[in-house]
């Protein structure tokens, strides 16, 4: 079996608060040993010296558009047909595992089996990529977010439009026989369709979500919402829906609940949806003006102050989100981590481990595996940079300063 | 570097200066791209001065419109932008970027900024009422 020996780094475990200078062993696939003293070496055992960087757990995105073009708005992503939109997806899966991502959870898919076709592929070593939970479009009703249809017109978007309970149900059924991981589902709307269905909205009855939810545990598979409002947060912990995106408009009745159950549930809040479009889409037409208007920023304030709440409350709050649009473009996902720090009080390793450990087990899921962290027994899903992380996370922007990526004990990139 | 010219960074954070490394995306036939090389640029410029101050080069500043892009920003701190940069703007960028290091908070005023700069600052957001108000 090939072994792989890391010397000489500071290994950041992900759990911990600091850095301690080690030696790593991998074998196969897996970590075999971590030390803080020389192991040994076998003849034939590859020797990395690390020469003083961080080695690290690889990064876990929960909330991932791989098969988004950075388009300007969710017509402009339909717009572009099937095959080129298989391109740009494999072409986006690798420049994420370039990015140090070992694993992604996919959170909607811009067409139907996009995701679970570049999954099967990087799988079978076709292309290089992360680790991928493959997810549905994002399931809708009439008139939600991902419905921009009229009445005489129809106009293709990233959203599976379903009214009853009977249609959700047959939908979810035909996405799963295609071979879906998860199943995402938007119960409530956005200030990206105000007018028609704000943040604060839940446009599902509970009918809906219930059946969505039911048919979807029933056949094994793994529940995922785009919940701002909160009936919407209040239905993911009713029917066990496991990643609860944004909870912007929880009420700290929502949360002291949420807190109660904070080992079935992750919060993705995707924030920089809302910190991008507020301060830094005016090229787009997106003033500061306009990002209040549509109730953008207010998204951007509320969103914070409960993240700062849930963290606080023991809820595990996790990174990343959202990117794959023009002003938020992939590859600018680590910005992320920043936000936890200045936008939701965390310290610099609570949001590492966010983003590796906590990323991990949200990846895992009740599958058994163990990805996420530098232990024994764990994947080998590793980076190392070029620095300490720690003091400065902006270091994981910076393809320059990631200087090693190893997936399943494979170097996608090797360090020089 | 003097002591009224030194750095002020809180105590665990690295002077930056952000520049996106992929500007201009409507040019992919350019095999070095313009921002890599407003990058290299500066950072001949901080070597030559032996400046603290790192160059962070990341994948986009949100100015795809306007290339190339420099931004600063740090915990508690402003954030400032510049669009279209050029080679040209390296020495007013680090200038800058000398003061915007020197104080607490980052905030420098626009009066102070030279007109060429001035005119392509393009984002200058607070910094968050959380981060703001931690102790350094």
């Amino acid at each position: 079996m090939k072994t792989v020996l890391f010397t000489n780094v500071k290994i950041f475990e992900g759990t911990k608060p600091k850095l301690e200078a080690g030696e790593v062993l991998i074998e196969g696939n897996r970590i075999q040993h971590v030390a803080t003293t020389r192991l040994p070496r076998a003849k034939d055992t590859a020797v990395i010296d690390g020469r003083g960087a961080t080695l690290m757990p690889g990064l876990v995105n929960p909330h991932c558009h791989f098969t988004y073009n950075n388009a300007v708005s969710l017509a402009d992503i339909n717009a572009l047909p099937v095959e080129e939109n298989l391109l740009v997806a494999i072409r986006n899966a690798k420049t994420y595992l370039d990015y140090g991502f070992t694993a992604v959870i996919g959170m909607a898919s811009a067409k139907p089996r996009l995701e679970v076709v570049v999954r099967n592929a990087v799988n079978k070593g076709e292309f290089p990529g992360p680790r991928i939970r493959a997810c549905t479009p994002e399931y809708t009703v009439s008139g939600g977010v991902g419905d921009d249809s009229r009445l005489d017109i129809y106009v293709p978007s990233i959203g599976l439009v379903c009214d009853g309970a009977d249609e959700f149900r047959r939908s979810v059924r035909q996405l799963i026989r295609e071979g879906v991981d998860l199943v995402k589902f938007n119960n409530a709307g956005d200030s990206f369709t105000l007018g028609r269905v704000g943040g604060d909205v839940n446009p599902m009855t509970d009918d809906e979500v219930r059946a969505i939810c039911e048919t979807t545990l029933n056949l094994g598979k793994r529940l995922a919402a785009h919940a701002h409002a909160d009936s919407g947060v209040r239905q993911c912990i009713k029917y066990g829906v496991e990643f609860i995106n944004h909870a912007t408009f929880a009420t700290d009745a929502t949360i002291a609940q949420l807190a109660k159950h904070a080992d079935k549930h992750w919060v993705v809040p995707a924030i920089a949806a809302r910190y991008n479009t507020t301060y830094e889409a005016k090229d787009w037409g997106i003033t500061e003006a306009v990002a209040t208007a549509i109730g953008n920023k207010r998204e951007l304030e509320e969103g914070s102050k409960n993240m700062q709440k849930m963290h606080l409350a023991g809820i595990k709050v996790l990174p990343f989100g959202d990117y794959g649009f023009a002003w938020l473009p992939i590859g600018q996902d680590c910005r992320d981590l920043e936000h936890m720090v200045n936008l939701f009080g965390m310290k610099p390793w609570e949001a590492l481990r966010a983003a590796t450990a906590y990323g991990g087990e949200a990846w895992a899921g009740t599958s058994g595996e163990l990805l996420g962290r530098i232990k024994p027994g764990y994947l080998a899903d590793l980076i190392m940079i070029d620095g300490d992380p720690l003091k400065d996370l902006t270091l994981l922007q910076d393809l320059c300063k990631i200087t090693a990526v190893m997936k399943d004990g494979v170097f996608h990139r090797r360090p020089s | 570097m003097s002591k009224r010219d030194r750095l002020k960074p809180n105590a665990s954070e690295t002077a930056l200066i952000f520049v996106c490394g992929t500007c201009d995306r409507d040019k992919p036939e350019m095999r070095t791209k313009a921002g890599a090389a407003l990058a290299n640029a500066i950072l001949a410029k901080l070597a030559a001065g032996s400046s603290p101050m790192q160059v962070r080069k990341v994948a986009c500043l949100n100015g795809c419109r306007r290339p190339c892009n420099a931004a600063f920003r740090g915990h508690g701190r402003w954030t400032y932008r510049f669009s279209q940069c050029a080679p040209s703007d390296v020495d007013d960028l680090v200038a800058f970027g000398t003061r915007y290091w020197q104080t607490a908070q980052g905030e420098v005023s626009d009066q102070v900024l030279p007109p060429t700069l001035r005119a392509k600052l393009s984002v200058r957001t607070p910094p968050s009422v959380l981060s703001r108000d931690e102790p350094a």
